[in-house]
């Protein structure tokens, strides 16, 4: 990372959103990370994937993804995880390249939407300038999970994908979302769906929402 | 002692820095008759008033660009599209000179300080921390976003200024700046709405679909459209992903055309890469494959692509898909079933951008108008100037019977002194005779006069 990012930046919001595609007893959840500029969206995305920092990468122009196979609670999911630019005037670009399935989520879910709060660089400590209490109590009160993560360190990143992942997957199991009856209404099918079910079924199943 | 010594240990850090900055290879390596031929060009004397001719530079950078003289070209070229439009025909920047820029404060400091670290981060001239190149290009990104409010700072410009940056000074680099998003339409992609991104996107598609329809149908079955992997080769002109040299062509064949270099260059690579993106079969893969692996396939694959480029021409499709974007814009909102919120939502939507539109068509009027002004200035200036010239010649006519006829009386008295002369000269014929030579004259006698 690049000078600029000790300066006031420590306070990084994350927020993941997810939606989730039943695929025959796979999972595709598909997480958006979205946050100010420079607060370490691609770091966390990396971090993730690859296990290991990212060190001298660019600034992320337009939208990047990445995505990794997690076994939580003995099911098998796939998370796709899209990264955004940071830079407001890219909001609506982003929104616009992800409207296959973001407009949607915005009309169908906001009630279904599980949102995690990262509030990252959690290695700069010094540097802190919003307290660990504080950012609880905004989370609480907006519902949402938190965490405090270090894309650096690595603390607590895979703990935020995860605990998405496990919010949602507790949701089906109790039958508070259910995938199947949720397939109904949706009229495009996804590519990365298609594939990841093909050597199985060729059942079709529409993308939806999870609720939370 | 000591001073000539800094001197000169400073002149070696410029050298060294030049040597660090231009230390690329080279896609169309330049020959030896073509580096004379910008050489040629480039010191003829009084070169900033003299219009080149197009097919000649067409022709040179075609055939390369001297890495060494890249800059001092690209501001030639530069230099001769003014030369040859001296009425811009695009918005205008005011003239705000450089110097006072960088005394002023910008709003988007944060903005371009989180970046700076994060534009070429592995290029030796820009990784340092507050290096000379991260703060050369601090002050480049902090005097635009001062001199184009509207603009200001967006993701992606620091690269298109860290490539000037490679090859020119800071002050020039800014000004090159200044032209490649005035001039050359880079700007409009960059205005907060990002709406002309969005327009971009659709036409590239359509391009592809005219163009490489089987790559169209292979992205198109796998939901892939140009926004996932083509926003970044519009923003920073290719310069966040693919190699140096690339990229410097691909800025040389900008400097003579314009920005719609970046949609041939896109199709061309997307078509010279088919059949290994036809390989890949998923979103992941595919895109994948083209943000990672297509940039740095190698030199035979990029000179292909750029030497395709050269003879394409593609401006009246874009202008048809441009229109095609508003059209399509409008129907989806008369068409869909929609709310009455999303319906009003979509409507404000496009009033904005119309609205915007609009004021584009009347800051173009405007120019328009300043345009026809000064012409009609210039043609009121050339009227005087002919009357004025009329009547020079009317004077110097109306002079010149009078020395005829003068001529003629002198002969009608020298027939009356004298009679005629013994061996006199031919006659000359008629209005070009010289009045009879005075002795001053003889001075410089004529050959076949008698020596004195």
């Amino acid at each position: 990372m690049g000078w600029g990012d000790a300066e006031g930046m420590l306070w990084t919001r994350g927020l993941l959103w997810e939606r989730v595609w039943n695929a025959v007893g796979n999972f595709l959840f598909k997480f958006l990370v979205i946050g100010s500029a420079g607060t370490g969206k691609s770091c966390l995305l990396h971090q993730f994937i690859e296990n290991k920092f990212k060190q001298d990468s660019n600034h992320t122009i337009g939208v990047e993804f990445g995505s990794r196979v997690v076994n939580v609670g003995g099911k098998t999911v796939k998370l796709q995880i899209w990264d955004t630019a940071g830079q407001e005037r890219f909001r609506r670009e982003t929104y616009n390249s992800l409207a296959a399935w973001l407009t949607d989520a915005r009309t169908l879910a906001s009630p279904n939407i599980v949102v995690i709060l990262c509030g990252n660089k959690k290695d700069l400590d010094l540097e802190r300038e919003v307290t660990f209490l504080e950012a609880s109590r905004f989370a609480q009160e907006n519902e949402l999970m938190f965490l405090e993560t270090s894309a650096l360190t690595g603390e607590n990143v895979e703990e935020a994908f995860l605990k998405c992942a496990r919010t949602i997957l507790n949701k089906i199991d109790s039958g508070e979302l259910d995938p199947e009856r949720m397939g109904s209404g949706i009229q495009y099918g996804d590519a990365s769906l298609r594939q990841l079910r093909q050597p199985r079924s060729a059942q079709a199943v529409a993308p939806q929402p999870c609720g939370c | 002692m000591e001073k000539e010594n800094q001197k000169l240990q400073a002149s070696e850090n410029d050298l060294l820095n030049k040597r660090l900055k231009l230390d690329y290879e080279e896609i169309t390596p330049c020959l030896k008759e073509v580096t004379t031929v910008w050489e040629k060009m480039l010191t003829t004397p009084g070169r900033s008033k003299i219009k080149f001719d197009m097919e000649k530079m067409h022709s040179a950078v075609g055939q390369g660009v001297p890495r060494h003289h890249r800059g001092e070209i690209w501001k030639f070229l530069a230099e001769q599209y003014h030369l040859k439009h001296p009425f811009p025909s695009k918005q205008q920047p005011k003239d705000t000179p450089y110097k006072e820029l960088l005394k002023q404060l910008t709003s988007q400091q944060h903005a371009i300080l989180i970046d700076l670290g994060r534009t070429f981060p592995t290029h030796p001239y820009f990784s340092a921390q507050l290096g000379a190149g991260q703060l050369s290009l601090y002050n480049i990104l902090k005097a635009y976003s001062l001199l184009d409010q509207e603009v200001g700072y967006c993701q992606g410009l620091s690269f298109v200024a860290g490539i000037l940056l490679l090859h020119m000074g800071e002050e020039e680099a800014f000004n090159m700046l200044k032209f490649l998003m005035f001039d050359m339409g880079l700007r409009k992609q960059y205005r907060p709405d990002m709406i002309i991104l969005q327009i971009q996107m659709y036409q590239l598609s359509r391009l592809l679909h005219d163009y490489h329809r089987d790559l169209y149908n292979h992205l198109e079955e796998h939901e892939i459209g140009p926004s996932l992997y083509a926003a970044p080769w519009f923003l920073t002109v290719f310069a966040s992903q693919f190699p140096l040299g690339f990229v410097a062509r691909v800025f040389d064949m900008i400097f003579l055309q314009g920005s719609e270099v970046i949609f041939k260059v896109a199709l061309s690579l997307l078509g010279s890469h088919k059949p290994l993106i036809l390989q890949h079969e998923n979103l992941e893969t595919i895109v994948d494959f083209i943000k990672s692996t297509l940039p740095n396939l190698g030199l035979v694959q990029m000179e292909k692509t750029i030497s395709q480029v050269f003879v394409m021409d593609i401006s009246k499709q874009l202008q048809a898909y441009e229109v095609e974007y508003h059209v399509l814009q409008e129907e989806l909102i008369d068409s869909s079933p929609l709310s009455d919120n999303q319906r009003m939502d979509r409507l404000e939507k496009t009033n904005s951008s119309l609205r915007k539109q609009n004021l584009d068509l009347l800051e173009q009027l405007q120019v328009a108008n300043g345009r026809i002004q000064s012409l009609e200035a210039t043609i009121e200036k050339l009227l005087t100037s002919e009357s004025k010239l009329k009547q020079a010649t009317l004077a110097l006519e109306l002079e010149r019977s009078a020395l005829l006829q003068t001529v003629e009386r002198l002969q009608g008295q020298t027939a009356e002194l004298g009679g005629p002369e013994p061996g006199p000269a031919p006659p000359e014929p008629a209005g070009r005779r010289r009045p009879e030579p005075s002795p001053r004259q003889s001075t410089a006698p004529e050959p076949g006069s008698p020596p004195p």
